[in-house]
């Protein structure tokens, strides 16, 4: 077993120190895992605007044990990950311990140095991490955030009982994606990842300011939790398929009918296939506009055979047919 | 009409001077329009990146005409405009003037202040707009900085030609709503609109590399290059009456004609000739537009002297002849 311990506060030194305990010599900014250690990298950077970023995808050979300790610098941590659980993968915060269920654990967090976390993740688990550490100064700079905030203390008293977390969303994994998907060689790379990273720190906080006042999400079982990721990661796993009806995810995933639809819209935000077709709505403009698409090609990929079923969902839902984003 | 000059600094500096030509208060960075000039806001935001963001929402009740000397320190603004019932509007940069009469605009362009510029327009005029103003220091931070000078000179170069005015598409029209009709519950208010500008810079700058194809340019050209190739272009459209020939200009650009001859069309996009013929015929199309010339009238002024050649050439630019433009534009089928 592979175990790390470490407690920078940014991502670069912490990177350097990474690879020397795993005898891998970096290239630039990035560690490249060897074919024995998995597959993957993990690449750390410092945005123009002083952000320190992590970004990971990998899958490994080997179980690690990574302990972040208490550092008494206030540094915080945002994570976005996506998980895709093999068989195990734990993470203790404080002394409290959750251990997340395969197959899937797609969540955003919000930690701080003040308290220790544990992680241990066994071999072959594949996942996708983003990870922004900032200070108080700068969430004060950037986002008119105190660190005395009441909701951000709220928050972060649950955080400390590893509670608390937010389920990742379509809308959070788009922008994840054209993180991961931007083309290391565009002259714009360092706009184009500051400004996800800015957009999805924006979409973190204004979720959790929503839902401060909202505690009926604590009566929910950790268990329950889970079982929703992945039932919202089936259902927008892929729009060209039809989705199965909602009887057939609560049989799929041993959960009652009504509260399914109950729990799914508290934690989404919107009910079962509402939530599926605005999703599959974004994905059509995201594909749109990159430019690279036809609307034919890009109505066939999500599903619709009448493409002026696909029109006319569009339109309604951004009030514009999709050959208008076409042009510019 | 209200007439305001100023040398720019800032939009901060920008604003506080035109507060003190309406003599109105500017509160908190925002200056409400006094009722003489019109009806509506600007407003300067100081972004925490740096950046600084102008937006305005307004419409005038005269005419307002603005103008901006050139400086010195290298600045450019990124302007996205949406303007409506407007009856006469006008971008001059140096001496390039970009002119629309009574139709709608949305559009996107970039200008730097070392330029003058002016810009009018008449009352009644309803405008939407957020600029962004960037240093080269932040330019160069953010897109890679070896293909900055080239892309960005290129575009400079090219001026207020309608090729690089770009369109306000459908994703800048919608971050330009969330900017004008903020979400006032953002718990994130300092990244709320920084996140939303920076967007459409992106945006912006996206369609720029695309347009002025990054990968074409590799051949090298350095700024002074790109310098040079201005400098001809304004001595070869100096008389639209008449062209330079290319040894004289090779003259002026201390190089040899074919050398000349491949970096205009490096930077312009096509031949000397062609792009000269194609600026006379769209100030053809402008001086016809005006509606107070013949044919024949402005057929001489463009240094025709044999008029069906002036006919076949504008119709080769424009698809119509210039008769064929004039009863159309009389039957009220033409916008622009």
């Amino acid at each position: 077993m592979f175990e790390f311990d470490f407690d920078h506060t940014d991502f670069r030194s912490l990177l350097h120190d990474l690879a020397l305990q795993l005898g891998v010599e970096l290239q630039g900014d990035t560690l490249y895992f060897t074919p024995e250690q998995g597959e993957g990298y993990v690449h750390a950077l410092n945005l123009p605007n002083g952000l320190s970023i992590l970004i990971s995808s990998n899958c490994l050979e080997f179980d690690a044990y990574l302990h972040r300790r208490v550092n008494p610098e206030l540094f915080y941590i945002l994570n976005f990950d996506e998980i895709y659980i093999k068989s195990q993968y734990t993470e203790i915060i404080n002394r409290n311990k959750s251990q997340y269920p395969p197959p899937v654990y797609s969540g955003a967090c919000l930690n701080t140095t003040f308290f220790d976390k544990i992680t241990f993740s066994a071999k072959g688990n594949g996942m996708r991490l983003i990870r922004c550490m900032f200070n108080a100064a700068w969430m004060s700079k950037f986002l008119g955030i105190q660190k005395n905030d009441e909701v951000l203390m709220r928050y972060l008293s649950l955080r400390a009982r590893n509670l608390n977390f937010e389920p990742m969303d379509a809308e959070y994994r788009m922008l994840v994606n054209d993180i991961f998907n931007t083309d290391p060689e565009n002259p714009l790379l360092a706009t184009i990842t500051e400004n996800r990273i800015m957009l999805l720190i924006e979409l973190f906080f204004t979720r959790i300011y929503k839902r401060s006042g909202d505690l009926r999400l604590l009566k929910f079982s950790e268990k329950d939790i889970y079982r929703l990721m992945e039932i919202e990661n089936s259902l927008v796993h892929d729009f060209g398929k039809p989705p199965l009806t909602v009887e057939e995810l609560a049989d799929k995933h041993e959960i009652g009918v009504s509260k399914l639809k109950r729990q799914f819209k508290q934690i989404y935000g919107k009910p079962v296939y509402e939530y599926y077709q605005k999703y599959r709505m974004e994905k059509a403009k995201h594909l749109l506009l990159s430019g690279q698409f036809t609307v034919k090609e890009v109505g066939y990929s999500l599903g619709y055979q009448n493409l002026s079923n696909f029109a006319s969902a569009f339109k309604k839902e951004f009030g514009a047919l999709p050959s208008e984003l076409t042009k510019s | 009409m209200i007439r305001y000059s100023y040398a720019i600094t800032d939009f901060r500096n920008f604003l506080q001077g035109l507060a003190a030509k309406v003599d109105a208060d500017m509160i908190e960075g925002k200056l409400v329009f006094p009722s003489f000039l019109g009806n509506g806001y600007m407003q300067f935001i100081d972004l925490p990146n740096g950046l600084q963001a102008l937006i305005s929402d307004f419409s005038l009740e005269q005419d307002f005409l603005i103008e901006r000397s050139k400086s010195d320190t290298e600045f450019y603004v990124l302007n996205c405009d949406i303007v409506t019932n407007s009856r006469k509007l006008y971008i001059d940069v140096d001496n390039d003037r970009m002119e629309r009469k009574g139709d709608d605009l949305a559009v996107m362009y970039l200008l730097s202040f070392l330029s003058d510029m002016n810009q009018f327009a008449t009352g009644g005029t309803k405008f939407s707009s957020v600029r962004v103003l960037i240093s080269r220091d932040w330019l160069g931070q953010y897109l890679k900085i070896e293909q900055l000078d080239q892309v960005l000179q290129r575009y400079l170069a090219l001026k207020s030609k309608s090729v690089h005015i770009r369109e306000i598409d459908y994703e800048t029209r919608s971050l330009m709503n969330e900017i004008l009709n903020p979400d006032t519950s953002s718990p994130v208010g300092a990244a709320y609109f920084q996140n939303r500008i920076m967007m459409m810079v992106e945006n912006f700058f996206t369609w720029m590399y695309d347009q002025l194809s990054v990968t074409e340019l590799q051949i090298r050209m350095t700024r002074e290059d790109i310098d040079q190739m201005i400098k001809v272009e304004e001595v070869l459209m100096k008389d639209i009456s008449h062209a330079p020939t290319i040894k004289e200009l090779s003259v002026i650009a201390a190089m040899s004609p074919s050398k000349l001859k491949k970096q205009f069309k490096d930077v312009y996009g096509m031949p000397i000739y062609e792009y000269f013929q194609k600026l006379r015929m769209q100030k053809a199309h402008d001086l016809l537009m005006e509606g107070n010339r013949t044919i024949k009238a402005v057929g001489i002024e463009l240094g025709f002297s044999n008029l069906s050649n002036f006919s076949l050439a504008f119709k080769k630019e424009h698809r119509v002849l210039p008769s064929e433009l004039l009863k159309m534009s009389q039957l009220g089928r033409i916008d622009k």
